[in-house]
C-alpha cells in the first residue's frame, strides 16, 4: 500500500489511536452491560460490541496492524456467532474477551512479541469458542 | 433543500465511513491516487445532510455505522430525485449473499470487498465515473425475486446496476483467487524454505569438518526455492577469505584464478555485510545473487553466495537465508572447536603416553618397590623391584589379593583387615617389618603407603613403594654388633656395658638398690698367653667368657672390657649380696680350664664399686671398681675387695660367719632347746617346741635371730632345717625311751624348706626316727603360708594326711586370706608374741588377741599364745579364752635334759593366779609418790575397801589385768604416760571401771583433756580432804556396782 508521506501515516496512526481507544471503550461498556443484561436485552448489546469490533478491524487493517485486526476478526466472529444463536458467554469466557480487550489496547500501539504472541493464542481460543457457538446455531437449526 | 453542485471539472467524493481512520485512509487514497477531491461523513445521516448540501460525484460508502447504516443511506439517495444518479459504492466484506441482496435491494451501484485493493479501489471508481454518462441513457428498471435462506426477496435494480455488481463480483471472484494462489505459492515457496532449513540443519549435524560444513550445507542449499548454485567462503586466521565449497556458481575463472576481492567480500570484510543482500552484479559474478553473512553471536566467519533464479529472493527468503547462514556458521564453529578439541586430545594424549613410557621406564628401573593396590585389596601394579623381594612374578600377582603376596613374617594377619576397615586419614604412612618372600626368605622392607581418593572421598588406590633393607638391615647388624660386642668371646664390650649401666641406673634409684660393678682379672691369663701362646690366651679367654655367661641376666650385664679384664654389671638389694656374687664368680673362674691336654688355673680377682655409694656414672664406678681390683691383687685370703673399705670388713664378717655356719654343720654344733606348751585348762606340759641353738667354739651359744637370716641367704637353712627336724624328733622318741609323757614337739619351718619335698623329707625323717606323726607339729609362719596359699594348702594336706599336726606361727604379722586359712588344715594359730607384749596396757593389742582368739575358735582352732612371761599376760588371755601358753612365765627354753625333768616332774602352771577371788570393793590408786600412796591407803583403811597401790601405769596395768578393781584414782602427772591417757586406756579394757583423777594442777589443759578423753568420773584436786575423797570413792563404787554384770563363772580355769 502506497502512503503519501510520513507525517500522514503518523497522523493516520494518531487517528487510529483515538478511534481505536473510542472502540474500546464502547466494547467494555457494551460488555460490562451484557454480562448483566437479560435475554432480551442482550442482543443490541451483543450487535454494538459486533459492530465495533468490526469497525476496529477494518480500521487496523488501514493502518496495517495486522495481529490486531486478526484479533478483532475472531472476536467479530465470536459476536457474530452470539448474535445468530441468541446465546451468551460464561465467566470465563467474558473474562477471556476483557482480556483480549487489554491486549487489544497494548496491540494499537507498538506491542512487544510477548504482546503479539498471546493475542496469536487467544485468537485460537476465540476461533475455536466461534466454531462452537457456529455449530451449537447449525445443531439449533437442524431441530 | 436544493443541492448545489460540485464544479463540473472537479470530481468530488463523498466518503461516508464512522471510522476516522478508515475514512483518513480513504481519502488520503483517493486524493493522492486518484486526484479527487473528498469529503467526510461519519455515518449515513451525515452523509445524507453532505449529499444534499452539495452533491458529489460519487459516494463511497461503509455499512456498518451507527445512527444510519449504508444501506439506509444508498436508499435514501436512490429515492431523492436530485442524488439517484449519484453512483453509490458501499464497501463491504461480502460476507453474507444477504449484504449482495440488501446492496441490491437499496440500490446501490458497485460493491467493493473490504479490505479493499487501493489500485483496483481506484480502477473501479475510474470506470464507474466513465460510465456516468452510459448509465444514465440505460437505465432499465427489472424487478426479479430472490429466495434466500427461505426468505423471499423482491428486488428491483437497474440492468447497470446488476452488471457492475456482476463485474465486482468477477474481479472480486478473480482477486481472490490470485491472492489464494499467491497465498498457496507463498505456503509452498515457506513450506519449501522451512524443509530446506530443516535438511540444512539435519545435514550439518554430523558435519565435523569446515569442508563437510560446506559439501553438505551446499548440497542442501541447491533445493532451496529459486537456487541455482551456491559458494561458501571463509575467514582464514590471517583474515583472508578461501573458497571452501562451491556449486553451480559461476564465478568468472578469471578473476577466480587472480584472487580478485569482489564487492561481496569488500562488504563482508568491512563489516557492512551483516544481513543477506541481492547484489545485482560483483566483480567476480555477473549474475544477480545473494550474499549472505555466515555470523553468529561472536563475530562472522564467512560468506555463503547463492545464485537465485529472477525475483525467487523476497524478504521472507532472505530472512530464512539469514538463519540458513547462522546455522552453517554454528556448524563452522563447532566443527573448528571439534577440530582444535581433536587436536588437543591428539596433543595430550600423546603427551600422557610419553609421560607413562617415561613414569613406566623409571618404575621398572627404580630400586624401589612400586606396588598399586585397588580398593578391594587386589595388585593393579607390581614393579620388577616387587618381583625381585617377593619372587612374585608380576603376571601372577597383578589380580591378587595384596595379602597373599605380602605376607608378615611374624605370621599375623593384618593387610586385608587393612582394607576391610581402611584409615580415614589420607595421610602417607610407614610400614617397616619383615615380609616372607615366596620362597620363605624373610625381607625387611620399609612401605611407605598412601591412599588415593576420588573426588566423593571413596578410597581408589593405594600406592605403596617400598625400600628393601633387608641387606642393609643385615649389615647395620653387624655393624651394630661390631661396635656393640666382643669379637673373641661374643660379650657385650665396654661400650655397650656402659650403655646397660646407663640404662639401669634410673630402676637402682627408684627400687632403693645398689649396682656394682665387678671388675674382673685373671692375673695368670699373661702367662699362660706367654707360655703356650697367643691361642691358648684365647681359649681361656672364651671359656672364661662362657663360665662368665651364666651371670648375663635381667638385671646383669657381662662383659669383656679389656685384653685380659671382664666386668659384670650386677643389682642387688645389698653391698654384701654383691660379695656373695663376687664369691660365686670367683669360685666358678678358679676352677681348672682345659687346653689340650693340659689343666691350666687362672688366678682371678675382683673389684667391687657400687652405684650410686661410689660414683655417678659409669667411668667413675669403673675407676673405682679398677682401685678396689688393685688392692685385691694384693691379698691372698679374700681375693676381691670393695672399694670402700667398711664395706670389705662387713663382707668379710659375712663371709666368716658363713663359712663358721657351714662348718657347725659338719662339727654338729648346733643343739636344740626346747620351750614347754602349757594347757590353761589343765595348767599341764601340752607340747615343746624345738628352738635350735649354735654353740659356736669361740662366741659361745649364739640365738638363732644371729645366724637364721644368714643360713636363709646361703641356703644353708635346708640342712640346718632338716637337723632341727630329725633332732627334735629323735630327742620326743628318747623322752618316750625314758618313759616320760608323750607331748607333741613342734618344729618350726622356713619358708625355703616348706616346698613339695617337705612332705617326703618328714615322712622319712619320722619313718627313720619312728617317731608316732601326731606327735610331731609343724609350725609354717603366717607369711609363708600366704606366699602361694594353693600350694601351701596342697602341702599342708599332704601333711595332715600323715597325721602331723599343724599350727600356723606368728599369726597376726602378715596378711592372711581368710578365704584359705580356713580351708588349711591346721589345728592351731599361734599368736605373735609382739601381740601379747603389751596386752595388758595397750587396747589395741587386747583387742587384736580378742578378734584372733575369737576367729580361731570360730575356725575350731586351738590358740597358743606365745610370749607370755606376766601374770596379767597370762590372766587377760585366759579370760579372754585363749586355750595354751608359752612363755618365761611358766618356763624359759631349756635343754633337753631340763625339758626332760619338766615332764617327769610334770610340773604344770599354777592356775590360781587366773582364777578370780569373789569381789570385794577394791580400789587402785596410781601415782609415782610413794608418799601418797601411803597416805591414801591411810585414808582409805577404814572404810571397808581393798586398796591396791601402783607407782606407775605398767603396774597398774598389771594390777587391773589379775583383780577385779572398782575405783581407780591415779595421779595426772605420771612418768611415762599421763593419767588421763592412762584413764583412756583403761576405759577402753575395762570399760566399768569407775576412773577418778586426782591431780595437784588444775591447770585447764589437764581438765579439758581428762573430760575430752572421756575417761574420768570425777576430777579431784590435791590436797584432798579425806571425807571429799572418801565420798568421791563411794559414789565411784557405787556407779561400778550399779554397772557390774553378774560374773558367770568367776573360775577361769
Amino acid at each position: 500500500m502506497n502512503r503519501a508521506t510520513e507525517s500522514f501515516e503518523l497522523r493516520l496512526m494518531n487517528i487510529f489511536a483515538d478511534e481505536a481507544r473510542g472502540h474500546l471503550a464502547r466494547i467494555a461498556a457494551s460488555l460490562a452491560a451484557l454480562e448483566q443484561a437479560g435475554p432480551p436485552a442482550r442482543t443490541p448489546l451483543v450487535l454494538a460490541v459486533h459492530d465495533a469490533l468490526h469497525t476496529l478491524k477494518g480500521a487496523a487493517h488501514a493502518v496495517e496492524l495486522g495481529d490486531l485486526e486478526i484479533l478483532c476478526q475472531t472476536l467479530e466472529s465470536v459476536f457474530a456467532a452470539m448474535s445468530r444463536s441468541g446465546a451468551t458467554l460464561g465467566p470465563g469466557q467474558f473474562e477471556l474477551v476483557r482480556l483480549a480487550l487489554g491486549l487489544a489496547g497494548q496491540l494499537t500501539e507498538k506491542p512487544s512479541g510477548r504482546v503479539r504472541n498471546q493475542a496469536l493464542a487467544l485468537t485460537g481460543r476465540f476461533d475455536a469458542l466461534a466454531r462452537e457457538l457456529a455449530a451449537a446455531v447449525e445443531s439449533e437449526a437442524g431441530k | 433543500m436544493n443541492a448545489s453542485k460540485c464544479p463540473e471539472h472537479l470530481v468530488d467524493i463523498l466518503v461516508v465511513e464512522d471510522s476516522a481512520t478508515q475514512a483518513q485512509f480513504l481519502a488520503q487514497l483517493l486524493q493522492a491516487e486518484g486526484g479527487y477531491r473528498v469529503r467526510l461523513a461519519a455515518n449515513g445521516r451525515e452523509g445524507l445532510v453532505a449529499a444534499r448540501r452539495c452533491v458529489p460525484t460519487l459516494i463511497v460508502s461503509d455499512i456498518a455505522m451507527p445512527e444510519m447504516d449504508g444501506f439506509a443511506m444508498c436508499r435514501e439517495i436512490k429515492q431523492d430525485p436530485q442524488l439517484r444518479e449519484i453512483p453509490v459504492i458501499l464497501l463491504t466484506s461480502l460476507t453474507s449473499l444477504h449484504d449482495v441482496i440488501k446492496g441490491l435491494d437499496c440500490g446501490a451501484d458497485n460493491f467493493i470487498r473490504k479490505p479493499f485493493d487501493s489500485k483496483y479501489l481506484i480502477a473501479r471508481i475510474r470506470f464507474i465515473l466513465a460510465n456516468r454518462a452510459l448509465r444514465g441513457s440505460e437505465r432499465v428498471q427489472l424487478g426479479m425475486q430472490v429466495n434466500l435462506a427461505g426468505q423471499t426477496h423482491f428486488i428491483t435494480a437497474e440492468r447497470q446496476q446488476i452488471f457492475d455488481l456482476l463485474i465486482s463480483t468477477y474481479e472480486e471472484a478473480i482477486q481472490m483467487t490470485e491472492q489464494l494462489r499467491a497465498q498457496q505459492e507463498r505456503i509452498a515457496h515457506s513450506y519449501q524454505s522451512l524443509e530446506g532449513l530443516y535438511k540444512v540443519a539435519e545435514a550439518l549435524n554430523p558435519a565435523l569438518t569446515e569442508q563437510a560444513v560446506g559439501e553438505l550445507a551446499l548440497e542442501r542449499l541447491l533445493d532451496f526455492p529459486g537456487v541455482l548454485g551456491a559458494s561458501i567462503k571463509l575467514f582464514d586466521p590471517d583474515g583472508r577469505l578461501r573458497l571452501v565449497a562451491t556449486r553451480d556458481f559461476e564465478a568468472d575463472p578469471q578473476a577466480r584464478a587472480e584472487c580478485a576481492i569482489c564487492h561481496c567480500e569488500r562488504q563482508l570484510q568491512s563489516g557492512q555485510l551483516t544481513v543477506p543482500q541481492l547484489v545485482t552484479a560483483c566483480e567476480q559474478v555477473e549474475r544477480p545473487h545473494a550474499c549472505i553473512p555466515l555470523a553468529t553471536g561472536s563475530g562472522t566467519r564467512g560468506v555463503l553466495s547463492l545464485m537465485t533464479a529472477d525475483g525467487a529472493l523476497d524478504g521472507d527468503g532472505l530472512q530464512v537465508l539469514e538463519t540458513v547462514g547462522n546455522q552453517i556458521a554454528v556448524a563452522i564453529e563447532r566443527a573448528r572447536l571439534f577440530g582444535d578439541m581433536e587436536a588437543q586430545v591428539k596433543e595430550r594424549t600423546a603427551a600422557w603416553q610419553s609421560e607413562r613410557k617415561l613414569l613406566s621406564a623409571v618404575v621398572n628401573t627404580s630400586g624401589a618397590l612400586v606396588c598399586m593396590v585397588d580398593a578391594a585389596g587386589l595388585i593393579r601394579m607390581f614393579n620388577p623391584a616387587c618381583e625381585q623381594a617377593t619372587g612374585w612374578p608380576a603376571a601372577e600377582a597383578i589380580g591378587a589379593p595384596c595379602w597373599e603376596v605380602f605376607q608378615r613374617a611374624s605370621g599375623k594377619p593384618g593387610l586385608q583387615r587393612f582394607f576391610d576397615q581402611p584409615p580415614e586419614h589420607t595421610r602417607p604412612s610407614q610400614v617397616r617389618g619383615e615380609w616372607r618372600a615366596r620362597d620363605g626368605s624373610v625381607r625387611s622392607i620399609v612401605w611407605s603407603t598412601t591412599w588415593l581418593r576420588r573426588p566423593d572421598e571413596s578410597i581408589e588406590y593405594l600406592i605403596g613403594t617400598g625400600i628393601d633393607v633387608t641387606e642393609l638391615r643385615g649389615a647395620e647388624e653387624k655393624l651394630n654388633y661390631v661396635s656393640n660386642f666382643d669379637a673373641l668371646t661374643g660379650l657385650p664390650n665396654r661400650i655397650l656395658v656402659r650403655d646397660r649401666f646407663r640404662q639401669l641406673q634410673e630402676k637402682v634409684v627408684a627400687d632403693q638398690q645398689v649396682m656394682g660393678i665387678l671388675l674382673i682379672k685373671p692375673d695368670r691369663l699373661r702367662l699362660i698367653a706367654e707360655s703356650l701362646g697367643v691361642e691358648a690366651g684365647r681359649a681361656m679367654l672364651v671359656q672364661m667368657a662362657a663360665r662368665l655367661g651364666q651371670w648375663s641376666q635381667a638385671e646383669a650385664s657381662v662383659a669383656r672390657i679389656g685384653e685380659g679384664a671382664f666386668a659384670i654389671v650386677a643389682i642387688r638389694n645389698t653391698a654384701t649380696e654383691l660379695s656373695i656374687l663376687a664369691r660365686q664368680v670367683l669360685d666358678a673362674m678358679g676352677m681348672a680350664y682345659a687346653y689340650g691336654q693340659q689343666e691350666l688355673h687362672v688366678d682371678p680377682c675382683i673389684g667391687i664399686a657400687l652405684y650410686p655409694n661410689d660414683g655417678e656414672d659409669y667411668d667413675s664406678i669403673a675407676l673405682g671398681a679398677e682401685a678396689a681390683m688393685r688392692r685385691a691383687r694384693g691379698r691372698t685370703t679374700e681375693r676381691y675387695e670393695f672399694y670402700r673399705p667398711e664395706l670389705n670388713q662387713r663382707a668379710h664378717d659375712r663371709f666368716q660367719m658363713e663359712s663358721a655356719l657351714r662348718r657347725a654343720l659338719e662339727r654338729d654344733e648346733f643343739l636344740l632347746h626346747y620351750q614347754p606348751q602349757v594347757s590353761l585348762r589343765s595348767g599341764a606340759i601340752i607340747g615343746a617346741e624345738a628352738l635350735v641353738r649354735w654353740q659356736h667354739p669361740e662366741l659361745g651359744l649364739i640365738a638363732p635371730g644371729r645366724f637364721i637370716g644368714l643360713a636363709e641367704e646361703t641356703g644353708l637353712i635346708l640342712p640346718i632345717g632338716e637337723w632341727v627336724l630329725r633332732r627334735a624328733c629323735e630327742q620326743s622318741c628318747e623322752w618316750q625311751r625314758a618313759g616320760l609323757q608323750p607331748v607333741p614337739v613342734s618344729v618350726n619351718l622356713s619358708a625355703r624348706q616348706f616346698s613339695e619335698n617337705i612332705a617326703a623329707t618328714v615322712a622319712r625323717i619320722l619313718a627313720e626316727t619312728g617317731l608316732d606323726p601326731w606327735l610331731l607339729e609343724l609350725e609354717l609362719t603366717e607369711s609363708a603360708s600366704m606366699d602361694d596359699p594353693q600350694k601351701t594348702f596342697e602341702i599342708l594336706s599332704e601333711l595332715k594326711e600323715m597325721g602331723v599336726q599343724l599350727s600356723i606361727d606368728d599369726f597376726g604379722t602378715g596378711y592372711s586370706n581368710l578365704n584359705y586359712l580356713k580351708r588349711f588344715p591346721v589345728d592351731k594359730l599361734k599368736l605373735d608374741q609382739s601381740f601379747v607384749k603389751d596386752i595388758t596396757s595397750d587396747p589395741d593389742d587386747l583387742s587384736i588377741a580378742r578378734a584372733v582368739i575369737a576367729m580361731a575358735h570360730g575356725l575350731r582352732l586351738t590358740v597358743i599364745a606365745e610370749g607370755v612371761e606376766t601374770a596379767g599376760q597370762l590372766a587377760l588371755l585366759a579370760e579372754n579364752g585363749c586355750d595354751e601358753i608359752q612363755g618365761y612365765f611358766f618356763s624359759r627354753p631349756v635343754d633337753a635334759d631340763a625339758c626332760g625333768r619338766l615332764l617327769r616332774e610334770r610340773k604344770s602352771l599354777d592356775l590360781r593366779g587366773i582364777q578370780r577371788a569373789p569381789y570385794e570393793r577394791t580400789m587402785l590408786y596410781v601415782d609415782d609418790e610413794v608418799n601418797l600412796l601411803a597416805a591414801i591407803q591411810r585414808a582409805m583403811r577404814h572404810k571397808g575397801y581393798r586398796v591396791l597401790v601402783a607407782r606407775g601405769a605398767a603396774e597398774a596395768f598389771e594390777i587391773l589385768a589379775t583383780v577385779e578393781v572398782g575405783v581407780v584414782v591415779c595421779d595426772q602427772r605420771m612418768p611415762g604416760m599421763s593419767g588421763t591417757e592412762f584413764l583412756s586406756r583403761v576405759k577402753h579394757m575395762y570399760p566399768n571401771v569407775t576412773r577418778m583423777v586426782l591431780s595437784g594442777y588444775t591447770d585447764l589443759q589437764s581438765v579439758t583433756e581428762a573430760v575430752n578423753h572421756g575417761a574420768i568420773f570425777k576430777f579431784l584436786t590435791k590436797p584432798w580432804v579425806d571425807d571429799e575423797l572418801a565420798e568421791a570413792v563411794r559414789e565411784g563404787f557405787n556407779a561400778f556396782e550399779s554397772h557390774r554384770p553378774e560374773p558367770a563363772g568367776l573360775a577361769r580355769a
